[in-house]
């Protein structure tokens, strides 16, 4: 039933890119924290999770984005986060996960805000 | 008052049933897209602790999902059939600085959430007499009249 997550990296100037395509949830763990790690492993400091192409995340897949962030933030590296919807931004509010990374409405953003 | 009822499988993912079937009444009741956003999250993760918690992830279960739409609200039961003893008494708020932290493992939200985007959720006594029911019931907006 679950529409399974892939994910695509891309390398800006800025910052490494980790769309996340499909369902956000606890399924997606490995993907996302093996995107994160092959990133890192190539040089990047600075990784933009890009939320814009997933319809659905639940707080299982909330989870995994706060143990990448927890990863990233031991690790000294920074972690931005661009797209989500309205709700899910709202969402992201309640549980306070907006307190611990930064979030913009859109990658553009995202990457402008480095400079 | 109408009722529609939906059986589903104890796995993770057939929550987007429950999901297709609140939005599809909370938009034939009128609902704002927000209020219907919220609906969908507040059934996903009550169907998801149905299955996890409630059923402790045993396949041969099922979740019942019941949604009553009355004209000012929609009450959304969702049953599991109690594989891991009683439901939570209290709703504990996610410690995130504890799990940044490293002290606490990521997770324990869906409660918290569902509480904040409804009008009111509480377990109720099953009416199946065995297992936990988990009520949700959120209300109609008034809606606004023309002047």
């Amino acid at each position: 039933m679950s529409s399974a997550i892939h994910v695509q990296i891309r390398r800006e100037p800025a910052a490494a890119v980790i769309e996340l395509h499909g369902d956000v949830n606890s399924d997606g763990e490995a993907a996302v924290k093996g995107a994160y790690e092959q990133v890192t492993a190539d040089g990047a400091s600075t990784v933009l999770l890009d939320l814009s192409h997933t319809q659905y995340i639940n707080t299982s897949g909330i989870s995994v984005l706060i143990t990448v962030a927890m990863t990233a933030k031991k690790a000294g590296n920074v972690i931005l986060v661009a797209g989500a919807s309205p709700h899910y931004k709202k969402v992201f509010d309640l549980v306070r996960f907006s307190s611990f990374v930064t979030m913009f409405d859109t990658e553009a953003e995202a990457l402008a805000s480095l400079g | 008052m109408r009722t529609i009822e939906l059986k589903i499988p104890s796995e993770t993912g057939y929550e987007k049933l429950a999901m297709t079937l609140a939005e599809q009444c909370a938009r034939i009741m009128g609902f704002s897209d927000s209020r219907v956003e919220d609906v969908k999250t507040a059934v996903s993760e009550a169907c998801i602790n149905a299955v996890e918690h409630g059923n402790a992830s045993d396949v041969t279960t099922k979740v019942f999902v019941t949604m009553t739409m009355d004209d000012d609200r929609l009450a959304i039961d969702v049953a599991d059939e109690g594989r891991s003893g009683p439901p939570p008494t209290e709703v504990r708020t996610p410690d995130l600085e504890a799990q940044f932290a490293g002290f606490e493992t990521p997770g324990g939200m869906g409660l918290f959430v569902i509480k904040a985007l409804v009008d009111e959720a509480d377990f109720v006594e099953p009416e199946l007499g065995f297992g936990s029911q988990f009520r949700m019931v959120i209300h109609l907006e008034p809606k606004e009249t023309p002047a």
